[in-house]
């Protein structure tokens, strides 16, 4: 990765949070809870899935840093949704969470040397991990979970009434 | 059936102080200084600023493992080498406002599963690399008590810094960081 690159993407990881916070912008009550299918979130739901994800996430980067070859555990997001209940908890706390995990995972990677960037470890289910392939699958989360509450609320001002 | 060594009232107070620590980590913070956040009483010992930042790693990674004991069967929880995150991740140089906020909000959303466990959730359990059998209810008897030890060594400290007379600050009672947090 080239260091235009590192900073580009690490500079997408910090706007992740006010990008949500903007999807969110002015979304109403039973919009909020409203979910597309059946099977897809609603934004509450992907406002827990970002808390619950962004803190994993940011632990896994501390476990790279400090760890010699840690193994990082994966985790099964639809089995959280259900089972911490995101539909029905209060979305204010998880977006306290995911805005913390970032701002403090942020200042750590402004820390990094060009020897932290090499660092690796193991996924249980997608293989050899490192720094590098984290900052590629976490710079732009928040964005895409942006993107999915944008959809929804496209779909709620559609949906048949 | 497991059946769980505490009580429902054990549980229930044990979780009503794990929601009590961080309004009691804020009163031990409230008035400070810049140079309480930085004073340490011996070159190797912690100061205030390390020990917001441990709770803040320590904490969050806590959450996780509550998270991984109630949906992973029997997980694997690696220990937490707590003075190699305090070196490793430039702990005395980093603001401590986020670290606030992430403590804050690993204990509202933490707290948020723990009204929720049944008896099933409750006789659940791992295993920790250093310390073997991890069993939920050991989960929350170290948690519980976490933040409050750690607001306790905050409070320490900067009675500490007052009473180490200057020039040279040399306190009788320095002191290590405590408790681990693994």
């Amino acid at each position: 990765m080239t260091p235009a690159e590192l900073q580009h993407l690490i500079a997408q990881y910090k706007a992740g949070y006010d990008e949500v916070v903007r999807a969110l912008a002015g979304i109403g009550p039973d919009e909020r809870d409203w979910r597309p299918a059946p099977s897809e979130w609603s934004a509450r739901e992907v406002v827990h899935h970002l808390a619950d994800s962004e803190t994993i996430s940011g632990l896994r980067l501390r476990r790279l840093l400090i760890e010699s070859n840690p193994v990082i555990q994966g985790y099964d997001e639809a089995e959280y949704a259900r089972h911490f209940r995101y539909q029905e908890r209060p979305w204010e706390p998880a977006l306290r969470a995911f805005e913390a995990a970032r701002t403090t995972t942020a200042q750590i990677l402004d820390a990094m040397t060009d020897a932290d960037w090499r660092r690796t470890g193991t996924h249980t289910e997608s293989g050899p991990y490192s720094t590098e392939a984290w900052l590629r699958i976490y710079a732009d989360h928040g964005h895409v979970h942006a993107n999915q509450i944008r959809n929804n609320r496209a779909a709620w001002a559609a949906r048949p009434r | 059936m497991v059946m769980s060594p505490l009580s429902s009232a054990e549980r229930a107070e044990l979780i009503g102080r794990y929601r009590a620590g961080y309004g009691v980590l804020l009163n031990a913070l409230d008035g400070l200084t810049p140079a309480d956040l930085d004073w340490r009483p011996t070159p190797e010992a912690w100061n205030v600023r390390d020990v917001v930042h441990h709770l803040e790693d320590a904490e969050m990674t806590g959450a996780v493992r509550l998270r991984r004991l109630l949906t992973e069967d029997e997980p694997f929880l690696v220990a937490f080498d707590e003075e190699a995150y305090r070196r490793r991740l430039g702990y005395a140089a980093r603001p401590i406002e986020p670290a606030l906020d992430a403590i804050r909000a690993a204990h509202a959303t933490t707290a948020e599963l723990l009204d929720r466990l049944t008896g099933d959730d409750w006789a659940r359990g791992g295993t920790h690399s250093e310390e073997g059998a991890y069993p939920l209810t050991r989960w929350l008897a170290f948690h519980a008590s976490h933040t409050h030890e750690h607001a306790a060594q905050i409070r320490q400290l900067r009675l500490a810094r007052v009473g180490a007379a200057p020039p040279p600050a040399e306190p009788s009672s320095a002191r290590g960081p405590m408790p681990a947090a693994r």
